[in-house]
C-alpha cells in the first residue's frame, strides 16, 4: 500500500467513527410500524389513524396469570397491580378489581342527575308509579338501608350514573376479575404502545414487578399493543440477525472462491459498509426519530453495494492495477448508481415518513458506496492480478449468453404473459396494513381474547357524526340512539359507546330543566300521588328541594366534568380539519353491510359507518397508485439519464427494458404463485430496478476488455443473500426475499438475453 | 361455644315475621315468608306477605325471583349482613368478627348476642344487629339504623 492510500485509508476509518459516534450519540432511534401509516386524508380518516396510533386501543395492556389455586391468582393479580400503579409514569391506570366508585364522580352526578338523566313524565300518574316502587323496595331485606331513596323517589340518580357504571367487564370472584381459570389484569400506558421505546419500557416494567413477586406455579401472559410491538421487534430483529450472519457467510465464501484474495474479500466490504453508516447518519440529522423499520430496509436496499466493488475488481485487466480499472469502470458505475437514486428518489412524493426515510437512506448510502467503491477499493487493494482460471468462466458465460440470446424472443412472450397475467388477476394487491405487520398469530388472538373479555372497543368499525360544532356532534350523535339500539336488539351490533350517552347535548339539557315542574307544583302531585301510600311527605321534602335547586342549576358542559369522566367524554370526540366528530366504536358487529346501510341512510347529517381496516386500505392504495405514477415518471428519467450517459437513445432502451420485463414477470411469478403484492414488493422492485440496470450496463461495457462474469457473480451473491431471506419465517421478509431473489435472477436472464453481442471477447 | 350450638342446632329452614318501623313512613311494614340457609353460601329468602318475592344469595352474587344474578361486592352494606347471617348460622366466628365486633350477654339459657359494625361503610347503614335465643335457638334479630329506624325479624320453626 503506497503512502497516499494509506493515508486515504485512515482518513476514511476516522472520519466513519466520528460519523458512527455522533451518530449513535444524537440520533434518536424508534418508531414503529406506524411510521408507514398514510397520513392527510379527510377529517374522519385523519381521526381514524389518530385513533389509531394514540387512542386507547393502542394504549391498553391485558393481562392473565393462569396457573396455581384460585385464591394465588387473586392474591398475586392484586400484587401486581399495586406494583404497576406506582410506575405511575408509565401507567396512568392499573387494575385487578372494578375498583369502588369514585366520591367524587358520585357526587357529580347526584348533584346533576335532572340533567343527565332521560326525560320523564312529572305527572301525579308518573310520580305514584314510582313512589309504588319504592314501598316495594322499602318492604323487601333491603328496607332498612333504602332511606336514602326517599331523596331520589324518581330513581335519577341511578338513571343518570347508568351509563358510566353499566360497562360490562369480565366476571369477579371476590373481586378480582377472572375468565377461564385466569386472574385478569388491565393497564393502559400513558403513550402508544406502538413507540418502540415506551412498549420496551412497558414490557420491563410488568416482568420486573412479575419477577419480584414469588409466583411458584403461575405464569403471566400479557397481550395488547405494546406487547405486540416489542415481540414483533424482537422476532425481526432476531431473524435479520441470523440471516445476516448466514448471508454474509455464503457470500463471502462466494467472493473468496472467485478473488482467492483475502484483500480483496475485505475491500469488498467496505462500499456497503460506508454506505450504511453515512446512510444512518443522514437520515438521523434530517429526521427527528430514525424509524427502525427503515434501518432494516434501507440496510437491505443498500445490499446493491456490494455489487460496486466486484464491477471494479474484475475488471482488472492482467497486469493487476486496480486503480485503472477503477478509473475504468468509472462512468458506468456513476450511471448506474445515478438511475437507481433517481428510482428511489419517487419514494420522496409517497407522504409516508417511512418510505420517504427509506428513500433518503438508500440515495445517501448508494452514493458513499460508490464513492468508497471509486476511491478506497483501490486504495486498500493497489494490485490484484485475476487468476487466469477467470478467464474460463468469462469464456463459459460468454457462450450461455450466446446460448440465451437465441431465445430473446421468448423473453418478449413471457414478459407479455405475465403482463395479462398481472393485468387480468383480480386482487394482485394487498394494501391491508396486517400485509405489513409480522406479528405473530397467536399474541394477536391472545389480545382479541383477553380484548373480548374486557369489551374493550375493537377499533375495527365505527359510526362517526361530523358535524360543525361539539353541541351539534353530540346532538346528531344523540339522534342515533334510537337506531343503534335496534341494531343491538336485532343482534347485529354488540355494544356501542357514545359520547351523548354521558353528557347530553345542552339542547337537550334545556328540555330537560324546562319539564322539571315548579315547587308548589311539583308538592300538589305529590300530594295526589301519595293518597293511600304509608310514605310520610315531610319525608319527600329534600326531593321537592333537589328539584327546585335543578330548574336554574347551571348545565353541564366538558369543562365542568370530573376529570375520569371528562377523558372518557373527550375520548369519543374528536376534531380534525376545523370539524368536530363523534366517535361511536361499535363493537360485536355481526352484518357490517346492515349496519352500513341502516346508518347511512338516516335523516341524521353527517353520519358515517367507517370500517378501519377498509380505509386504511384505501388510503395505501390510493398511495401505491401514487408511488406507482411516481415510479414512472422516473423510468422516463432513468432512460433520459442513461440515454445522455450512453449518447444513445436505443441504447438507453435496450438497457432499462430487458430490465422493465424482468420487474413484469417477477410480478406474475409472485401473482401464479398466489401471493398478494405490498407495499413493500414495491419497494423489492425498485431494488431489483437498480440491480437489473447494473448487469444491463456492465454486460454491454466493452470499455477496457469487457469482463462478463462480472454481472453474474453480482447477480450470484444477491440471489445467495435474499433467497437466504425467503427461508425466513417472518412472512415480511420472506416475501421480500423472494420478490428480490427471483427478480435478480430474471433481470440477469433478460439483459444477457438482450446484450449486444460480439462485444465480449 | 354458643356459636356452635346455635351452628349445630340450627335450622336451615325457619319462618319469619319482620316488622320494619321507619320514620319516614306512617305504617310499620309487616313481611313474613321463610329464611332457608344451605352450605357453604347460599341463603334464600322467600317472602310470601305482602307480596311473594325470592331472594337467593349464592355467594357473592343476588338473584330476585330467579332472574339474572347481580354481583353484591360492590355494595359493601348487603355483604356485611349477608355475611352476618351466614357467620351465624354456620358457626364460623372468624367471617363475623371480620365485620363486627361482638357483645355475648345472657346465659346459655337466655342469650343476647350484639353485633356492632366495624366498618365505616356499614356503620353509615347499621348500628347495631341483636340476636336474641334460648339455648342454641335463634328467636329474634332487631336491626337499628343510626337514623333510628329499625326492624324486628321473629324466627320461629
Amino acid at each position: 500500500m503506497s503512502g497516499r492510500a494509506a493515508v486515504t485509508v485512515l482518513v476514511w476509518a476516522a472520519m466513519l467513527s466520528v460519523i458512527l459516534a455522533l451518530t449513535v450519540r444524537f440520533g434518536r432511534f424508534g418508531g414503529s410500524l406506524t411510521a408507514f401509516l398514510p397520513r392527510g386524508g379527510d377529517a374522519v380518516q385523519q381521526t381514524l389513524i389518530r385513533g389509531l396510533q394514540e387512542g386507547r386501543a393502542a394504549r391498553l395492556v391485558l393481562m392473565a396469570i393462569g396457573g396455581g389455586s384460585p385464591g394465588e391468582r387473586r392474591h398475586l393479580a392484586r400484587a401486581l397491580a399495586n406494583r404497576l400503579r406506582k410506575a405511575s409514569a408509565l401507567f396512568s391506570l392499573a387494575a385487578a378489581s372494578p375498583g369502588r366508585p369514585d366520591p367524587a364522580i358520585m357526587g357529580f352526578l347526584q348533584d346533576h342527575r335532572y340533567l343527565l338523566a332521560p326525560r320523564r313524565p312529572w305527572t301525579a300518574k308518573a310520580l305514584r308509579a314510582d313512589l309504588l316502587r319504592l314501598v316495594t323496595i322499602l318492604e323487601s331485606p333491603a328496607g332498612l338501608g333504602a332511606g336514602p331513596l326517599l331523596r331520589d323517589p324518581t330513581g335519577a340518580f341511578f338513571a343518570a350514573a347508568r351509563p358510566w357504571t353499566g360497562r360490562t367487564g369480565p366476571a369477579t370472584d371476590r373481586g378480582v376479575w377472572v375468565a377461564r381459570k385466569q386472574a385478569l389484569l388491565v393497564a393502559v400506558t400513558r403513550r402508544s404502545g406502538f413507540a418502540i421505546h415506551n412498549a420496551r419500557a412497558v414490557m420491563a416494567r410488568i416482568r420486573a414487578a412479575w419477577a419480584a413477586l414469588p409466583h411458584p406455579a403461575c405464569h403471566l401472559q400479557v397481550a395488547g399493543t405494546a406487547a405486540i410491538t416489542v415481540a414483533t421487534n424482537r422476532h425481526v430483529a432476531t431473524q435479520a440477525r441470523w440471516l445476516a450472519v448466514i448471508d454474509a457467510v455464503l457470500v463471502m465464501l462466494l467472493l473468496g472462491l472467485v478473488y482467492r484474495s483475502a484483500a480483496a474479500v475485505g475491500a469488498s466490504l467496505v462500499p456497503m459498509i460506508t454506505g450504511g453508516v453515512v446512510a444512518t447518519a443522514v437520515v438521523a440529522a434530517l429526521f427527528p426519530v430514525v424509524s427502525v423499520i427503515t434501518l432494516g430496509f434501507g440496510t437491505m436496499l443498500i445490499g446493491v453495494a456490494m455489487d460496486y466493488p466486484a464491477y471494479v475488481l474484475l475488471h482488472v485487466t492482467a497486469d493487476g492495477a486496480v486503480q485503472r480499472a477503477a478509473r475504468c469502470v468509472q462512468t458506468t458505475l456513476m450511471l448506474a448508481v445515478t438511475a437507481m437514486v433517481l428510482g428511489f428518489a419517487t419514494l420522496l412524493f409517497s407522504r409516508l415518513e417511512g418510505l420517504v426515510q427509506l428513500a433518503v437512506f438508500a440515495a445517501a448510502g448508494l452514493l458513499a458506496a460508490a464513492g468508497a467503491a471509486r476511491m478506497l477499493v483501490p486504495a486498500m487493494v493497489p494490485a490484484w492480478p485475476p487468476r487466469s482460471g477467470l478467464r474460463v468462466w468469462d469464456r463459459r458465460i460468454t457462450a450461455v449468453m450466446a446460448f440465451l440470446r437465441r431465445g430473446r424472443w421468448l423473453v418478449v412472450f413471457v414478459c407479455l404473459g405475465a403482463g395479462v397475467l398481472v393485468g387480468t388477476t383480480p386482487r394482485v394487491w394487498d394494501d391491508g396494513m396486517t400485509a405489513l405487520s409480522p406479528v405473530s398469530p397467536a399474541l394477536m388472538a391472545a389480545t382479541q381474547r383477553l380484548s373480548r373479555d374486557f369489551g374493550a372497543p375493537s377499533m375495527t368499525y365505527e359510526a362517526v357524526v361530523v358535524a360543525p360544532s361539539v353541541e351539534a356532534a353530540l346532538a346528531r350523535s344523540a339522534r342515533l340512539l334510537p337506531l343503534l339500539e335496534r341494531l343491538q336488539r336485532r343482534k347485529d351490533i354488540g355494544h356501542f359507546d357514545m359520547a351523548a350517552r354521558y353528557l347530553p347535548s345542552l339542547a337537550i339539557q334545556r328540555l330537560r330543566q324546562q319539564a322539571l315542574p315548579q315547587p308548589a307544583l311539583l308538592r300538589r302531585r305529590l300530594a295526589q300521588a301519595l293518597a293511600g301510600l304509608p310514605i310520610r311527605p315531610q319525608a319527600l321534602k329534600p326531593f321537592v328541594t333537589a328539584v327546585a335547586q335543578a330548574r336554574h342549576a347551571p348545565l353541564v358542559t366538558i369543562g365542568t366534568m370530573p376529570s375520569p369522566l371528562r377523558a372518557r367524554v373527550e375520548a369519543l370526540l374528536a376534531r380534525a380539519r376545523g370539524q368536530h366528530l363523534a366517535l361511536i366504536p361499535l363493537g360485536g358487529v355481526k352484518a357490517p353491510a346492515a349496519v352500513r346501510a341502516a346508518l347511512e341512510g338516516t335523516s341524521v347529517p353527517g353520519v358515517r359507518f367507517v370500517d378501519s381496516r377498509q380505509t386504511i386500505r384505501a388510503l395505501l392504495r390510493a398511495y401505491r397508485l401514487a408511488l406507482m405514477q411516481d415510479a414512472l415518471v422516473a423510468a422516463l428519467l432513468m432512460i433520459a439519464v442513461i440515454a445522455v450517459g450512453l449518447r444513445s437513445l436505443p441504447a438507453a432502451i435496450r438497457v432499462i427494458a430487458p430490465m422493465a420485463g424482468a420487474l413484469l414477470a417477477d410480478c406474475g411469478l409472485l401473482v401464479a404463485f398466489g401471493a398478494r403484492l405490498t407495499l413493500l414488493n414495491v419497494v423489492a422492485l425498485l431494488l431489483i430496478a437498480g440491480l437489473g440496470m447494473g448487469y444491463a450496463l456492465f454486460l454491454g461495457e466493452n470499455r477496457g476488455g469487457a469482463r462478463p462474469l462480472a454481472p453474474w457473480l453480482c447477480a450470484a451473491t444477491t440471489i445467495t443473500g435474499f433467497g437466504v431471506m425467503a427461508a425466513s419465517t417472518v412472512p415480511m421478509l420472506a416475501t421480500v426475499g423472494l420478490t428480490v431473489s427471483v427478480g435478480a435472477f430474471l433481470a440477469l436472464l433478460f439483459t444477457a438475453a438482450w446484450s449486444a453481442p460480439g462485444v465480449v471477447p | 361455644m354458643l356459636l356452635s350450638a346455635v351452628a349445630l342446632n340450627a335450622r336451615h329452614e325457619v319462618h319469619f315475621a319482620e316488622t320494619t318501623r321507619l320514620s319516614s313512613l306512617t305504617r310499620p311494614l309487616e313481611t313474613s315468608g321463610r329464611l332457608i340457609y344451605r352450605k357453604p353460601s347460599t341463603l334464600i329468602m322467600r317472602q310470601q306477605r305482602p307480596a311473594p318475592v325470592t331472594y337467593r344469595i349464592v355467594g357473592e352474587r343476588l338473584y330476585v325471583n330467579g332472574h339474572r344474578g347481580v354481583s353484591i361486592d360492590r355494595v359493601p352494606q348487603l355483604m356485611a349482613i349477608v355475611s352476618g347471617f351466614e357467620g351465624l348460622l354456620s358457626g364460623n366466628r372468624a367471617l363475623l368478627q371480620h365485620d363486627y365486633t361482638l357483645h355475648l350477654r345472657g346465659s346459655a339459657r337466655q342469650w343476647r348476642l350484639r353485633l356492632v359494625p366495624r366498618l365505616a361503610a356499614l356503620a353509615k347503614v347499621v348500628r347495631t344487629i341483636e340476636v336474641r335465643g334460648h339455648d342454641g335457638e335463634p328467636t329474634e334479630v332487631r336491626t337499628t339504623t343510626p337514623k333510628g329506624d329499625f326492624s324486628v325479624m321473629r324466627l320461629s320453626p
